[in-house]
């Protein structure tokens, strides 16, 4: 088992026999720092906030919080190094979580040990094979696309997921615009903005979501994109400055929601992730809510320190989203 | 790099230079002095868009309009380095790993900084532009100067594309959206500079589309424009800072220019312009010349050292120009270099290889237009060909300079020579046919130095023109056929004694497109912001004193001391959801107290509207022709509004066509009955007074064209104010009130005077309205009515009169808007002052 560039394991599913040992070799291939925790079934979620609730002692603890939900775990992994992990199976089948419960990293990087009587060989994670060469029409891999979009600007830039998700952030707005259910736009007419290959799935309605300081209400002065960088599965992290502070922004879409992780180089000041009133986002730190007046949009704070790395995940409506919802 | 990665590479792989009998690369032609082959594009890509060579020999190129490859000559090996551009259409090297790439959204520094070979680093290096979502709205270049600064252009947007989504990067300017090619966001039409300090600033305007930059040795500045709307013919520019270079449309955008570009007279636009350094005739050389590259080679490839190579799109050819400097300003010819035997057409980008003996052609096939895609090159072999290498001015004709010694005998007779000159207009219309074409007359020609130069004395010489010169039946001192013995000299200026260059020939103007946009208008998001003409004009307009006239949406707006004086409507609205549609007439109007001065659409008479000149009856012989005064069956098609400022004094020129669907042509096309031609002069006020002045011309562009009033007695129709009619008002004429006469005309009055208490203003005011006396059937009698209705000098009345065909029909009057009330001696004086 890797870690691997992008927030992921290498394998997103693996299989063992009741009660059988079971040794973890677990190597760090990213530039990140990770961790790895087994949880009881279903409770993965949990964890993941509990770790949130740590405060300082988070980084003392690996951000392994004291929990009886937590079955078996390993600290912080530097960069390239490797720890290994015994244990003894569980003897009742199930499906056991195992998750990164890094800071931001718990919404995105987990997978699943299959307790089973009848083990399959494990699963890769799709996004976990970088350098493939290209192909027309490829679906298999991330994709990024600069091209005139509909309902945004026209320097719009498309990603999409392996998993046929995908995203138009907008280089002229400076944000990100809208998330649907479908893959890559390949066809591009002159002239005409192309179509969006599914349904949408979630349409940020409130502009540029960044506030820096003490007032949420007031918008930044200047917003200035600077550009992207491609990790080595292609996923785009997208850079810019708000009033001064650098923010790198990484998109990542899975089932029913979207999450984006911020990092910024603010000392003090306060970050606001501005949002719609009718969407709860759920955020990494907590920070501190601020709901809007009907009609406006409602705030959440991130104060010195915590605005340095958050993390924001906003639900949609997934597998159920038909095409009646992609007319609205 | 990983083994799948190695095995698509190998699919992929093209023989060389390295390996000519695997014969991957094929030798397509071969001439004398230059070897064409073509080297296979990596398996499903096309278009190439870019071309340049990385320090370590790699040929760097744009493809298939999004991804960026790296090819190795030597080893035959595509690699891919960058993908998901946006059209990008230029690429300059900055080391083995990193590249800077114009695409259409922003100039963009792409990195490997991982060294797999992959970019994963895309860098924005200046998106200090708009973009609007216009197809025709490419970005070209960049190019480096030796101090390091960044050049790059930004193509005009297409009347026939439209911003998509209604939301536009940058400032959107109303004024910008006009014409065929258009500038709706910042510096399209430009030509950008990024300096070393990463700052991006506006820094030569006036193209269409510049596809392409490039230096000379001198580290001159130059770009190509296409043949278009305000260009006659596809042309060389040579860009300095600061200068127009004739398409008007960018000029929104020049910092203090407060005019809207159309309402700038063609003159004027033409002494404002630089003038192309070289031309390539429409239609014989070149439709679409692309980027210009100096022959860098040091005689590498060939005899045509510090010249330049242009790519042609839409046909297979390389073009070559040389420059020299007369008078103080660079011009010269040009010439097909390379055409045919094998080449593809869309040469769209060039680049010299390293070695200098290659120039690398980049072919293009962008969706229906023409071009092919593909990727060739020429190399020379070492033997000179048989050309002309440069043609110079001269006092008395030109020099023409050969690369191979001539044979006398076959180039020291007047026979061998053919020239004709002609020159292309500068105006609207797309592109220019050759004016004045004719053919000059050579009196003497010397061969001399050794048969390398022949000198061809013209009888005479004209600046402004284009000097189109056949040689015939010329060789070399060794039997060689002259390889290309047509050549085009751009004479803008003689040795000496150049004088004031020709004015453009009046043409008629084309229709012009109004700005397309999505409903619910356009939104403008992120940067740049900056001001448009309309700003510098709203700002100037409130800066000076005196009547001062600027176009705002959908008319025209006179200001004084920045508060209005009235509103020119040339778009047809309408007051009432679709209704009675108005254009083509003044309200409101205001008084110098700022109170309202005209109605438009009241109850009463839905039809009336402002200040007017309409008629009730409209013949074509015995065909009546709608009900002009009641806006029924006819179009005002405004074609034109000129306006002029000057001390004080604003003045729009409307040039109007009378148009009505009862009058169609055999394709049901609108033909136009009448051509109007209004001015409206507004003076500044002066002695408690401002006068405004129409002047009407009207002709008829068909057979027994009348015109008539209302056909009952009151006979009402002509110039009209709806005033607003206050309890107090007052009428009166020279001879003393007046009482409105429901069934005719008042007896004549060469002026009336409406005065009373207006818009609640402290104590009267009013308005006169005078009848100039040259003006026909002057002194007029007049329909008044205090209520419910309009004032009106009434011409012709109930009887229609013709309209001539040649001599228009002039009516001409003025308003005098006023702020005490009524004084007979005043009004006196007003009307002598108008009757000189």
């Amino acid at each position: 088992m890797a870690t691997l560039v992008g927030l992921r394991y290498e394998f997103v599913r693996f299989d063992v026999k009741p009660g059988v040992a079971v040794e973890l070799v677990i190597e760090n291939r990213d530039a990140m720092m990770h961790n790895l925790v087994i949880t009881k079934p279903g409770k993965r979620l949990k964890v993941v906030m509990q770790t949130a609730e740590l405060g300082l002692d988070a980084v003392a603890m690996d951000f392994v919080p004291k929990s009886t939900d937590v079955l078996w775990s390993v600290g912080v992994i530097k960069p390239s190094e490797t720890t290994r992990l015994r244990f003894k199976a569980p003897v009742t089948p199930g499906d056991y979580p195992y998750v990164c419960t890094y800071p931001g990293h718990g919404f995105v990087m987990f997978g699943s040990m299959v307790v089973t009587d009848h083990p399959k060989p494990p699963v890769k994670s799709v996004l976990a094979t970088p350098n493939q060469p290209h192909h027309h029409g490829a679906v298999d891999r991330i994709t990024l696309r600069r091209m005139f979009m509909p309902d945004a600007g026209p320097a719009s830039i498309a990603v999409s997921q392996p998993d046929g998700r995908s995203y138009c952030w907008d280089a002229g707005a400076c944000r990100l615009r809208y998330v649907w259910a479908g893959g890559p736009i390949f066809e591009v007419k002159m002239g005409k903005a192309p179509k969006l290959t599914g349904p949408l799935l979630y349409n940020e309605t409130v502009g540029f979501p960044l506030r820096i300081g003490s007032d949420p209400g007031s918008r930044p002065r200047r917003v200035r994109y600077r550009g992207y960088r491609l990790d080595a599965a292609g996923e785009p992290e997208f850079e810019y400055d708000v009033d001064g502070v650098k923010v790198r922004e990484r998109v990542t879409m899975s089932r029913g929601k979207v999450q984006r992780t911020f990092h910024t180089d603010s000392r003090d000041e306060t970050i606001w992730f501005a949002h719609a009133a009718d969407v709860t986002p759920v955020a990494e730190p907590q920070g501190r809510i601020r709901k809007g007046e009907s009609g406006s949009p409602s705030y959440i704070g991130f104060g010195p320190g915590q605005g340095r790395a958050f993390t924001i995940a906003i639900a949609y409506r997934d597998a159920g989203a038909t095409q009646k919802e992609a007319g609205r | 790099m990983n083994l799948r990665t190695l095995r698509a590479m190998s699919i992929a792989l093209v023989a060389s230079q390295a390996l000519p009998a695997q014969g991957k690369e094929a030798v397509t032609a071969e001439d004398a002095s230059y070897r064409l082959d073509t080297i296979e594009l990596p398996k499903g890509e096309h278009s190439v868009d870019a071309v340049a060579f990385l320090p370590d020999g790699r040929l760097v190129c744009c493809l298939s309009f999004e991804r960026v490859y790296t090819y190795r000559p030597d080893t035959g090996v595509w690699h891919l380095f960058a993908e998901g551009l946006h059209q990008p259409l230029g690429i300059w090297p900055i080391s083995n790993t990193e590249i800077l790439v114009a695409q259409r959204p922003e100039l963009t520094r792409i990195s490997d900084t991982t060294g797999d070979g992959k970019a994963d680093h895309y860098e924005v290096v200046s998106d200090e532009f708009g973009l609007s979502g216009n197809y025709a709205e490419w970005t070209f270049g960049p190019v480096k100067d030796a101090a390091g600064n960044l050049f790059f252009s930004l193509g005009t947007g297409s009347s026939f594309g439209m911003p998509q989504t209604g939301e536009v990067r940058g400032t959107y300017s109303r004024d910008g959206s006009y014409g065929r090619m258009n500038s709706c966001v910042p510096y399209r039409g430009w030509v950008m500079k990024v300096s070393p300090d990463g700052k991006t600033s506006p820094f030569a305007n006036g193209f269409r589309e510049a596809n392409g930059l490039g230096f000379d040795l001198a580290g001159r500045l130059f770009t190509i424009d296409n043949q278009g709307d305000f260009v006659g013919t596809s042309a060389l520019f040579h860009v300095q800072e600061g200068r127009f270079y004739g398409h008007p449309h960018s000029l929104v955008w020049r910092q203090g220019f407060d005019r809207h570009p159309f309402d700038v007279p063609i003159a004027e636009l033409d002494a404002m312009r630089q003038r192309p350094v070289a031309v390539f005739p429409h239609g014989n050389m070149s439709n679409s010349p692309t980027q210009p590259l100096c022959d860098t080679t040091g005689g590498r490839f060939g005899p045509f050292g510090g010249q330049m190579f242009l790519g042609e799109m839409n046909s297979p050819r390389i073009l070559r120009v040389m420059l020299e400097e007369v008078d103080g300003q660079l011009q010269g010819a040009s010439q097909i270099f390379f055409d045919g035997k094998g080449l593809h057409r869309g040469n769209n980008r060039l680049a010299f290889g390293p070695d200098g003996k290659s120039l690398w052609i980049g072919q293009t096939l962008y969706e229906t237009w023409v071009g092919e895609s593909g990727l060739q090159r020429l190399t020379w072999t070492g033997v000179v060909p048989c050309e002309i290498q440069s043609m110079s001015l001269t006092e008395t004709g030109f020099d023409l300079n050969f690369t191979r010694p001539v044979d006398p005998s076959t180039a020291e007779h007047l026979a061998a020579y053919a020239c004709k000159s002609y020159f292309y207009n500068y105006h609207e219309t797309y592109g220019s046919r050759k004016f004045e074409l004719g053919a000059e007359r050579i009196t003497a020609v010397r061969v001399h130095d050794g048969g390398l130069r022949v000198s061809l004395t013209f009888d005479r010489l004209r600046a402004g023109r284009i000097y189109d010169l056949r040689l015939a039946g010329i060789r070399s001192a060794d039997g060689a056929p002259l390889g290309h013995p047509w050549i085009v000299y751009n004479l803008n200026r003689l040795r000496s004694g150049t004088t004031m260059a020709r004015p453009p020939v009046p043409t008629p103007q084309p229709g012009r497109s109004r700005p397309r946009l999505q409903k619910g208008g356009v939104r403008s998001v992120g940067r740049p912001q900056v001001p448009d003409s309309t700003a510098f004009a709203e700002r100037r307009a409130g800066e000076i004193d005196g009547a001062y006239v600027r176009r705002t949406p959908g008319g025209y707006t006179v200001t004084d001391g920045g508060k209005v004086v009235l509103v020119y409507n040339r778009d047809p609205i309408s007051r009432s959801g679709g209704d009675h549609k108005r254009g083509h007439y003044i309200h409101p109007l205001y008084g110098l107290d700022g109170q309202r001065m005209t109605d438009d659409m009241p109850g009463d008479h839905l039809h009336h509207r402002g200040v007017f000149w309409a008629w009730t009856q409209l013949w074509i012989g015995e065909k009546r022709i709608g009900h002009p005064w009641e806006q029924k069956g006819m179009i005002w098609d405004v074609r034109d509004v000129k306006i002029t400022n000057h001390d004080g004094i604003a003045e729009l020129r409307a040039h109007v066509l009378w148009k009505s669907p009862l009058w169609v042509n055999a394709r049901k096309r609108q033909r136009p009955i009448v051509d109007e031609v209004t001015v409206i002069r507004v003076h500044p006020v002066s002695d408690d007074a401002r006068a405004i002045d129409f002047e009407i011309s009207l002709r008829a562009l068909a057979a027994k064209v009348r015109l008539g009033g209302s056909m009952n007695t009151k006979g009402y129709g002509g110039f009209s104010v709806r005033i607003p009619l206050p309890g107090d008002l007052r009428i009166e004429g020279p001879g003393g009130t007046l009482a409105p006469d429901l069934k005719k005309p008042t007896r004549p009055a060469p002026w009336v005077d409406f005065s009373g208490t207006f818009g609640g203003t402290r104590g009267p005011s009013g308005l006169t309205i005078l009848c100039h006396p040259d003006t026909p059937g002057s002194p007029p009698g007049w329909t008044i009515r205090r209520k419910n209705s309009c004032q009106n000098p009434v011409y012709p009345g109930q009887h229609p009169v013709d309209l001539s065909t040649d001599e228009p029909l002039v009516l001409r009057y003025r308003v005098v808007l006023h702020r005490s009330g009524f004084e007979a001696t005043r009004m006196k004086r007003l009307f002598e002052e108008y009757g000189k």
